[in-house]
């Protein structure tokens, strides 16, 4: 008889890496990843709204809802960036502002002037983000400062470009942003585009690796070799970019200049941050899930409207959706939440750090 | 037993999501004794002191006092029965003064439920005088002041509480000879004033100097509780590993000490050292001595550049070199790496997981235009993670859940694979078990018998005297000795350290 049981020695269960099947991994691979929740959530929403107003489950349905999101979901997603490695952005809403004067104000009917807009207005965002960037690590100034200040500076830039609201945008360029060309909606392009860029960034880049280390802890991270500095300036020029592009879609949206557009963007910017998952303090979140908060936001005021609930309610709404959505994301990532709350956080957010720390 | 137990816990067990932290302890520490606890990192003492100070919550199991059972919520209710603790992990707040530190919680007020300034300093000489700790300025921040002294400012705030239970979580690991003995003689006054001390520590020393009785933990469950001095050290460190331990106690290989790699010439810090000149060669391990404080922290932020040097020179193959960052030092032909004093706020990242903790210094060889190669990267983690002996399963959990000492060989195993040809080792072994040393020890020597320079300071002098081939002691920011290998003995170093010379001590 063929002996069957061979006594295998004794390796200790954890040494050994076992296969896991594959429904495992796939549901690790998912609590990984910070946007699932709200992206689950969003869908769920948008399932019930097309459900109540099935007249909106059509192309031009769709179009409108991405229009009216896209351009606070790409304010959220660069000052989320901010946000990831360590700061805060308040900019924010004026940089929108700014360049969507600069838009309006120039931009004329040829190809080749719309075309200077565009580049002029992310050139902007960059100029923006670059000078916050040097607020922080040059002058050591605490970046929730640094982008006040930036956001008066620039919201007072934008008055002096244009005083009331005013500046005519020709169709032919808001075409380019929120209408139909050839059948494609640019500005789900767009949008796809920026979601996959900023989860290759994130995810796949070195860049990326240096974005979280960083958020997580400066100092470790300079003692690690990563230049903290080009990290930082990199994140807050990225999200300048970015609030260039929100800045051209509002523009778009509006077909005209208002200097105090991007003020209100501000605070449903930071709502989309903390719907998304992203950790304030850096360090954790990912970008997609601030632009899937954005659409969270609009999806609850639509839903609201669709249930015909008075729009008043709308804010009160957002309100308890926003702290739902932070303890969810703040239970399921942290698995020692409920037991170290107190101490555990206490410790490691007091924990003392030892020499000249980059503030941001 | 006749005795009256101070605490009791029977059959607690508690569990981190799918890591076990205890099973099934059960030990009792008798009323106004001075009770060890000791264990391997991840035995579960820190865990077994969290629950008996009331921060986390035990998920089954009993836990008394004197007074009856408990079941305690938060903190809170730890002290209002009589346990004060100090954390291994201050909970101090840094940005306070020392004063505001000592009294947080319980400001002396006048009738407007004010705390002044004045009246808080006040205070605090008072606290810090009746526990022998004068000649500290209540003034300053505690971010400034040296690890050892912060340590001891969390130790006083115990010891002020006048508990009848006192939790003491590796108080020694972050303090100095001088301290250690500052402490001793208090958990000795406190004892005869009735309290009842649980004293964890690493150092079998200390723990036969002032405990009465040990209990020893592994694998999160008791492996046995003795009288101190009944079972010896050999019998003791069974217990804790759970196998014989073959000790070569005399640890120094290394390779063959060939030529200086890296000399330092006068070399004057911006703050804390001056005038430093010494040469760490290939395949030899230098030792770094001296009190908390004396200018060894900056001296090997300077070397690693992430401090500027004022003055004086670093000098590399023959030539000048100014580091202006730490990846300067790293990306130098030597590739210099550090293993820095604290591992929670520099040596690891804690929202990172530990495969892209130890592959962060690599993040520039480990990509291709700015891509990761994550092949690449997923393999050099996992060798990693083999080569320093970290179970595989926590490769991709966050750091922040593993045991100190792991978190410590992750620090170290980053640099494996750096080409580092120089070493900086701040106190590795601080608050790390004696398993987890011997595999340290095990990387320096196989990093030195690599022909690397390892230069390493140590809180710990037996540590010292085991590994280096040469000694350098500092003190006030000057090196005040240099020990060849025969020269070295405990004394000498202890006399340089305390910046005497010989004929000083034998006069007095």
């Amino acid at each position: 008889m063929t002996q069957i049981f061979v006594p295998r020695p004794s390796v200790p269960a954890e040494d050994a890496t076992p296969k896991k099947p594959a429904i495992k991994v796939f549901r690790q691979r998912l609590s990984n990843t910070g946007a699932v929740g709200p992206a689950v959530t969003l869908t769920l929403m948008a399932v019930l709204y097309f459900y109540m107003r099935p007249s909106v489950l059509s192309f031009d349905g769709i179009h409108t809802i991405l229009n009216a999101g896209t351009a606070l979901a790409l304010a959220a997603a660069g000052a989320g960036l901010v946000t990831v490695v360590g700061g805060f952005d308040f900019s924010v809403g004026a940089a929108i502002s700014v360049v969507n004067v600069i838009v309006a104000t120039q931009v004329g009917e040829s190809v080749g002037s719309q075309l200077v807009s565009v580049l002029l207005a992310l050139l902007v965002g960059l100029l923006i983000g670059l000078v916050n960037s040097i607020l922080v690590i040059r002058f050591q100034i605490a970046s929730v400062v640094a982008t006040l200040a930036a956001s008066f500076f620039w919201g007072g830039i934008a008055l002096l470009i244009l005083a009331q609201p005013g500046g005519v945008v020709p169709p032919s360029f808001a075409q380019w942003f929120t209408g139909d060309v050839g059948g494609i909606v640019p500005n789900a392009a767009i949008l796809l585009f920026v979601v996959v860029a900023a989860w290759l960034v994130l995810k796949r880049t070195r860049l990326g690796h240096a974005f979280y280390a960083v958020g997580g802890n400066v100092e470790a991270a300079r003692l690690n070799g990563i230049n903290v500095s080009g990290t930082i300036i990199a994140a807050y020029m990225i999200a300048g970019l970015l609030y260039g592009l929100s800045g051209l879609f509002i523009t778009a949206l509006t077909s005209s200049g208002d200097p105090n557009i991007g003020a209100p963007l501000l605070l449903p910017a930071f709502a989309a941050i903390a719907i998304g998952g992203i950790r304030f303090g850096g360090g954790r979140g990912e970008l997609t899930g601030a632009i899937v908060g954005a659409f969270i936001l609009y999806m609850i005021s639509d839903l609201l409207y669709a249930f015909g609930v008075n729009s008043f309610y709308t804010p009160i709404m957002n309100g308890i959706i926003l702290v739902v959505a932070v303890a969810i994301t703040a239970y399921a990532s942290d698995r020692r939440w409920r037991e170290s709350s107190w101490l555990g956080r206490t410790v490691h957010r007091i924990h003392p750090t030892r020499g000249k720390v980059v503030q941001i | 037993m006749d005795n009256q137990f101070a605490l009791k816990v029977e059959n607690v067990s508690k569990q981190y999501g799918s890591t076990t932290a205890l099973t099934d302890l059960s030990f009792e520490v008798v009323l106004g004794e001075v009770h060890a606890l000791l264990g391997e990192n991840g035995a579960g003492k820190s865990t077994l002191i969290k629950i008996l100070s009331g921060v986390v919550q035990p998920d089954s199991g009993e836990f008394s006092t004197a007074a009856g059972p408990h079941r305690f919520r938060s903190p809170r209710d730890a002290r209002a029965v009589g346990i004060a603790t100090a954390f291994q992990e201050l909970t101090l707040v840094p940005q306070l003064t020392v004063a505001q530190n000592l009294m947080l919680g319980q400001e002396p007020s006048n009738g407007l439920r004010l705390a002044t300034n004045r009246a808080l300093a006040e205070a605090s000489y008072e606290l810090l005088a009746e526990w022998e700790l004068d000649g500290l300025d209540v003034e300053l921040p505690v971010e400034g002041l040296p690890l050892g002294v912060q340590q001891q400012i969390e130790l006083v705030r115990a010891l002020g509480q006048s508990a009848g239970v006192l939790l003491l979580d590796e108080p020694t690991a972050a303090l100095g000879a001088a301290q250690v003995e500052w402490l001793f003689r208090q958990v000795v006054r406190v004892k005869e004033a009735g309290t009842t001390v649980v004293f964890i520590s690493h150092r079998m020393q200390e723990v036969r100097e002032i405990c009465d009785r040990v209990t020893v933990l592994r694998g999160g469950t008791s492996a046995g509780t003795f009288t101190a001095g009944e079972e010896n050290d050999a019998t003791v460190l069974q217990m804790m590993l759970g196998r014989d331990l073959e000790k070569a106690m005399r640890r120094k290989q290394g390779g063959i000490v060939g030529e200086a790699v890296l000399t330092l010439d006068r070399l004057t810090g911006t703050s804390g050292f001056h005038d430093v000149s010494l040469s760490l060669r290939s395949g030899e391990v230098v030792g770094l001595a001296a009190l908390q404080g004396h200018g060894q922290s900056d001296l090997f932020m300077t070397l690693f550049g992430a401090r500027r040097a004022a003055s004086g020179r670093i000098i590399i193959a023959e030539r000048d070199v100014k580091f202006r960052s730490p990846r300067a030092a790293i990306d130098s032909g030597l590739g210099i790496s550090l293993v820095p004093e604290d591992r929670k706020t520099e040596g690891v990242i804690l929202s990172l997981s530990g495969a892209r903790n130890v592959t962060l210094p690599n993040i520039g060889r480990l990509s291709r235009f700015g891509f990761m190669r994550r092949k690449a990267e997923r393999a050099e983690a996992r060798e990693i993670f083999e080569s320093v002996n970290v179970r595989m399963s926590a490769i991709d959990s966050d750091v922040s859940l593993l045991s100190g000492g792991n978190q410590q060989k992750l620090a170290i195993g980053k640099w494996l694979r750096t080409s580092s040809r120089c070493s900086l080792m701040y106190d590795p072994n601080r608050g790390v078990d004696v398993g987890t040393k011997e595999e340290i020890f095990n990387l320096m020597n196989l990093q030195a018998a690599s022909g690397a320079a390892l230069f390493f300071y140590s809180t710990d002098l037996e540590e010292l005297l085991a590994v280096s081939h040469r000694i350098f002691v500092m003190y006030r920011g000057r090196i005040v000795a240099e020990l060849s290998e025969d020269e070295m003995t405990r004394e000498k170093i202890l006399v340089a350290m305390l910046g005497q010379t010989e004929t000083q001590m034998e006069a007095s």
